[in-house]
């Protein structure tokens, strides 16, 4: 998919483990994992808001845009 | 997880669709058995209904006698598939999962059932009426029921509704 979500990196930056992030947003384990691998197929304003107040961040820097063909192996 | 025990509904609907179902094998099995029985018995039968029915003592009408059974077995199994779809519709509602494509499939099966009963029930009127006639003047109503016409028509829009239900199900399932 094109859009890849930076979470990965925002929480390696702060310091801050998928758990408690999970716990931060109230959101299960799961659903953040799935979230960060990119399996996820849409992403609610509300989680995507708690994410940048957690993170103090802003969306763009969740979650970023990739063309097709500009995607690297 | 299953929620027959919580929902006495669900239950009770199971419960009567597995006795039907018993019943409806049942009895197809016993117009399937009665066939070969029927037409190999020729005689015997013929000279028994000669006692009660002296016009309707004859070859033709045990002929009937057993195209009213292939009728009625061909009839009694096609309830019997419409009963195992709903049946299988229950059980996916009692597992907590009824928005799946499978339940918009099965409806749709169902719709299509409903028609098919109308038309297989044409010949066992057909038969039903002349076997009847030979042996009492009878009245028999072989009309489509509107009924039927309008339960298939309810199961088709239903059958849709699940479709999309389960495509937003879908939808919804990969969203965090």
């Amino acid at each position: 998919m094109p859009i890849n979500v930076k979470l990965d990196d925002l929480l390696h930056a702060r310091r801050m483990t998928l758990t408690e992030l999970a716990d931060r947003i109230d959101l299960t384990l799961a659903n953040v994992s799935i979230l960060k691998t990119g399996k996820a197929k849409a992403i609610r304003f509300s989680t995507l808001e708690a994410i940048c107040r957690e993170l103090d961040c802003q969306p763009g820097d969740v979650l970023g845009y990739e063309r097709d063909g500009a995607e690297s192996a | 997880m299953s929620s027959f025990r919580s929902d006495p509904l669900l239950g009770l609907a199971r419960a009567l669709l597995v006795f039907f179902m018993a019943v409806f094998i049942v009895a197809a099995a016993a117009c399937v058995i009665a066939v070969p029985v029927i037409l190999f018995m020729q005689g015997d039968i013929i000279a028994e209904i000669a006692k009660e029915a002296p016009k309707a003592a004859n070859a033709q009408f045990v002929w009937a006698l057993a195209g009213l059974m292939v009728a009625v077995a061909a009839l009694v199994a096609a309830m019997w598939f419409f009963t195992l779809k709903l049946k299988q519709i229950v059980d996916s509602v009692a597992a907590g999962d009824p928005f799946i494509p499978e339940n918009a499939e099965r409806l749709k099966v169902m719709a299509w059932m409903s028609i098919a009963l109308q038309f297989i029930a044409v010949p066992v009127g057909l038969f039903g009426a002349w076997v009847g006639d030979k042996v009492e003047p009878t009245d028999v109503d072989l009309s489509i029921s509107g009924n039927g016409l309008l339960l298939a028509l309810v199961l088709f829009i239903l059958a849709r509704v699940f479709r999309t239900g389960a495509q937003m199900r879908e939808d919804l399932e990969g969203t965090v």
